[in-house]
């Protein structure tokens, strides 16, 4: 063979190994992020309830949620009083909560409160809250609180609850 | 040229990794705020400003979060930093609230005036003083063109506030099924009385039904005692329940024996209500009251009171009716004399205009037996308003409302405005 035609030759392998690495790389990356995006989509939004660890509950149905978010349930037990933290307006954990738990607007959710206040139906709203560190932090001082928070923002020795015996990420768990 | 290419398509992925985790710019502009929003919380927060229950807060800002792995049951939790709150809880918890309202009227009744009027200024005292005892209080100033104790003073009667202790309620909270208070309530025998009363802005309209107004003798506005409660879930249906013992009737029927029973009679309350789950938004209830009535002249009559209510309060529609039967009974037992009154209110909020208007309406009876010494100076009434309420803000309201008042036949033509809100 020519020594030309052998550079060319050489020449044309070395590009077809050259693609043929870009593309393996490309597939490999590819699956990669498939493959994550396929884990982070099953949790991501999943809302997790978690408790203050004196609350002697692993389990609660969807219905006794929101008997407690209503301010329905106010005692776990006789010496033990349901402390309500929710976040702020505007988070997003928040707009959850309103539609699938509470089942109001905003300006509903504060008519609720304010009037079940004045009907003396309860003492207090819920306390609020300004971020997920906050109410964690909250959650595991204050006896008896309860509140909601990003699935993946769970700290570590958060006790969280399982609803309608599912925890967050498991499929057909009910908060997200 | 070759890395540009390469470049050029992990760009492309990763574009379709963000369009395959559904994440948006909002998403993205939230998640970002809330980061800041956390970092800006840990380097100022002081929670006397955020949590009542807090004294003092010290955080440690290193934190680190981990992402929970789906499909995976036990949840991998982030690392936890320090914190340390001081004297939790602090009581008492107390929170001030309070609502208050101006108005407008214009009516044909014969020598009436029209103008602006201010309404009541009310205040509530919300405390928790310990996690099983409670304080609800509530004071209402209420202009009045013959305020104040002036005939002691020897004056003539002149405009100014009446000051008055609406409620004052002690709580003990056994469970969530049985409460135990003493004090100053609104009578729980009557829906509108218990869930709006002096919140001018809680209610959808203007004006009170006939039934229930402030001042009105027909049902007692006010119960001064001790009174039973508690919630129970049952099953797919949430109840509630009020037992209650207090002093009977004033006198002047249409007040409660706030300075002292006028006999050693006690009054009897009962009342009991239900709100399925599924219908959150529904309240059917009644209740039954017990007393004995003596008037200025010393005649006595057994009084009872029957009272139901159902009510949706969705607002699309909210429907709101209530019914109740007042028997007197002399107490030879030789007369009974029995009144009835009722009404049906309606509203809807409309959809458009951000959800912020609410037309309604309003019809009214009361039958009042005239030969009822009790009644006396309670007249029949008919009448129907309809009006429009406006939620120009979260937290106030402006409403315009007309009413057709038939008051012992005698027809009146109001036109009312209000502005109303919570603070």
């Amino acid at each position: 063979m020519h020594p030309i035609q052998m550079q060319r030759t050489t020449q044309k392998q070395r590009a077809g190994l050259q693609r043929l690495l870009q593309v393996a790389l490309l597939s490999a990356l590819f699956s990669c992020l498939v493959l994550s995006v396929s884990i982070r989509a099953a949790s991501a939004g999943d809302l997790a309830i978690i408790v203050n660890s004196s609350v002697d509950v692993d389990n609660l149905s969807l219905a006794e949620v929101r008997q407690i978010f209503l301010g329905d349930k106010q005692f776990w037990t006789d010496d033990l009083r349901v402390t309500l933290l929710v976040r702020a307006p505007v988070a997003h954990e928040r707009d959850v909560v309103l539609k699938s738990i509470y089942r109001m607007t905003e300006a509903q959710f504060r008519q609720y409160w304010i009037s079940k206040v004045f009907r003396a139906e309860t003492p207090t709203g819920p306390k609020i809250v300004y971020s997920s560190d906050m109410a964690a932090d909250l959650v595991e001082q204050i006896p008896g609180s309860i509140t909601f928070i990003d699935v993946t923002q769970v700290p570590e020795g958060a006790k969280v609850l399982r609803i309608d015996g599912k925890l967050p990420g498991e499929k057909g768990y009910p908060l997200h | 040229m070759k890395y540009p290419r390469i470049l050029f398509w992990c760009v492309g992925i990763l574009m379709s990794f963000a369009m395959s985790t559904r994440t948006t710019a909002k998403d993205f502009v939230h998640s970002f705020g809330q980061n800041a929003h956390s970092l800006t919380m840990r380097a100022t927060l002081t929670t006397d400003s955020v949590v009542g229950h807090v004294d003092s807060l010290t955080v440690d800002p290193d934190t680190t979060k981990h992402v929970l792995l789906a499909g995976d049951s036990s949840i991998k939790k982030a690392p936890r930093h320090i914190t340390t709150y001081a004297e939790l809880p602090n009581y008492p918890i107390l929170k001030i609230s309070g609502f208050s309202d101006i108005d407008f009227s214009a009516s044909d009744a014969k020598g009436s005036k029209s103008g602006f009027s201010e309404g009541q200024f009310d205040l509530q005292f919300a405390s928790e003083l310990s996690h099983k005892v409670d304080f609800l209080g509530e004071l209402s100033l209420t202009a009045r063109a013959d305020a104040g104790e002036v005939a002691q003073l020897g004056m003539a009667a002149m405009p100014g506030f009446n000051a008055e202790v609406e409620r004052a309620i002690v709580r003990y909270n056994l469970a969530d099924y049985f409460k135990l208070s003493a004090g100053r309530y609104h009578t729980q025998l009557n829906y509108w009385n218990t869930a709006f009363h002096h919140g001018m802005w809680l209610q959808t309209t203007i004006g009170r039904p006939e039934m229930i107004k402030f001042g009105g003798e027909f049902l007692p506005v006010h119960f001064v005692g001790g009174l039973a409660e508690g919630t129970l879930g049952l099953g797919p249906i949430y109840a509630g329940y009020y037992a209650g013992l207090g002093n009977s009737r004033g006198n002047l029927i249409s007040r409660a024996g706030d300075a002292g029973s006028n006999s050693n009679e006690r009054a009897l309350l009962g009342s009991v209500y239900i709100r399925p789950y599924a219908f959150r938004d529904f309240e059917l209830g009644g209740a039954g009251f017990l007393d004995g009535v003596i008037l200025h002249d010393g005649r006595r009559y057994d009084e009872r009171i029957i009272a139901g209510h159902a009510v949706w309060t969705k607002e699309d529609p909210e429907v709101i009716t209530e019914y109740a039967n007042v028997r007197h009974k002399t107490i030879n037992g030789d007369s009974t004399f029995n009144s009835n009154a009722y009404y049906v209110q309606l509203a809807y909020r409309l959809p458009w205009f951000s959800s912020q208007l609410k037309p309604y309406y309003r019809y009214e009876v009361m039958q009042i037996d005239r030969l009822d010494n009790v009644f006396a100076n309670v007249p029949d009434y008919v009448g129907y308003i309809i009006g429009i309420r406006y939620d120009f803000s979260e937290l106030a309201a402006i409403k315009a409302e007309y009413r057709n008042q038939h008051y012992a036949g005698v027809a009146v033509n109001v036109a009312y405005a209000q502005i109303s809100y919570t603070f």
